[in-house]
């Protein structure tokens, strides 16, 4: 469950930037998640459900990109599309993959009023 | 995890003892609750940004919200959620390396035997080298009194219902523990595969326990951590003859997650194959 210690920060991070914005609510939070930043999505929106209520985030929208992974071999320089870290290259079978793409974990932007 | 409301406050609610120290302000590990029940909770959804459609997760309702609010801004904010954590992390790394220290993220789930490991290693090394650890569980001095009795210095956390250590809590405890310049601190974090291996504590190492009474797929079911370690420990090595752990099997599944993942056999409990373990220490001092 560290999905909670991640809203946590969200949150750290967003009150922060509303503060310096001289406002107390923000009305969206627009976040990039990668499919294999180690994020369980649901964990996630049960974080959220809980930590809101009462911090800078009540009831504002949460919208998350989800990224989808990309690897590129690290022999044969081939990219493509992955959605575990399991498997192989799909040209050279080489395992010895580097995940270029779907590990982001990132506030994007907010929205005020 | 606070049980009032489900959220988990680990930098704020952890609490760092050495063996025999009372726990004295137990105020300090409480935090404020300001609970509204008669409010909307916000919820993650998708969004179609040039049009007033979304699709909640988890739901299958469309319906439309206005978004020609014209007083609404957008500020553009670009951070890393872990952000703070690694930041923390690396003043930690700072200070490690300017007292010359060798730390080691010892990461495991529970039962694979990382305090055992720490003890005899301590036991049988700490005449050439000089060890002090920083103990993380959920709760009890339990680890840390088992490592006081190998006569090194030790620090436990406990993370309340937290289910890894950060960054700030190691930058807590390593003042608590003041490790000798030139010596290495072993971090045995809390028994959990998956949330640890997201959280950089400033370590120059890490290492995965693996214990062969698991199952040897361990490194399929949970790749981020395998895939973010520097060294595999399969422990309990002794117990093969008995078990239909399938050792070749094992090293396969962690090489195809981390090709470059070295592996150690070994049992903390006979001893058999601690040299090798010994000999990788000796090889990574700073």
């Amino acid at each position: 469950m560290h999905e909670l210690s991640i809203v946590q920060n969200i949150i750290k991070i967003v009150a922060i930037e509303a503060k310096n914005s001289g406002v107390e609510r923000v009305t969206e939070v627009n976040l990039e998640i990668g499919q294999l930043s180690g994020i369980e999505f649901s964990s996630l929106e049960f974080a959220f459900k809980n930590l809101s209520p009462g911090s800078v985030i009540e009831g504002a929208e949460i919208y998350i990109e989800k990224p989808g992974g990309t690897a590129r071999c690290s022999k044969c320089g081939n990219e493509f599309s992955i959605d575990t870290f399991l498997g192989s290259c799909n040209l050279c079978n080489s395992f010895d993959l580097e995940i270029i793409r779907g590990k982001e974990l990132r506030v994007k932007s907010i929205t005020i009023n | 995890m606070c049980d009032t409301c489900g959220c988990g406050n680990p930098g704020e609610k952890a609490v760092i003892r050495v063996p025999g120290e009372e726990l004295i302000n137990k105020e300090e590990n409480l935090h404020e609750h300001e609970h509204k029940h008669e409010h909307e909770h916000s919820h993650p959804h998708s969004h179609d940004i040039y049009s007033d459609h979304h699709n909640h997760t988890g739901s299958d309702h469309y319906h439309d919200h206005d978004h020609s609010d014209i007083t609404r801004k957008i500020v553009t904010i670009e951070t890393d959620i872990l952000l703070a954590n690694n930041l923390m992390a690396e003043r930690n790394r700072g200070m490690f390396e300017a007292k010359n220290l060798t730390v080691i993220n010892l990461m495991s789930s529970p039962g694979s035997g990382k305090t055992i490991l720490l003890e005899r290693t301590i036991s049988e090394l700490k005449d050439n080298i000089q060890f002090s650890v920083i103990e993380g569980d959920q709760q009890t001095m339990n680890d840390a009194e088992r490592i006081k009795k190998t006569g090194v210095p030790v620090v436990q956390i406990n993370t309340g219902n937290g289910c890894h250590l950060d960054a700030e809590m190691i930058n807590r405890a390593i003042k608590r523990l003041a490790p000798q310049d030139g010596s290495f601190v072993m971090i045995e974090n809390v028994g959990n595969l998956v949330c640890p291996s997201l959280f950089d504590l400033g370590e120059g190492y890490r290492v995965v326990i693996m214990s062969v009474t698991e199952g040897e797929d361990k490194p399929l079911k949970y790749p981020n951590m395998f895939q973010s370690t520097n060294l595999c420990i399969l422990n309990k090595c002794d117990l093969l003859p008995y078990l239909d752990f399938d050792i070749s099997k094992a090293i396969e599944f962690g090489h195809q997650v981390n090709p470059r993942l070295q592996i150690i056999k070994l049992s903390a409990k006979s001893g058999e194959g601690m040299e090798e373990w010994y000999q990788w220490l000796k090889n990574i001092e700073g």
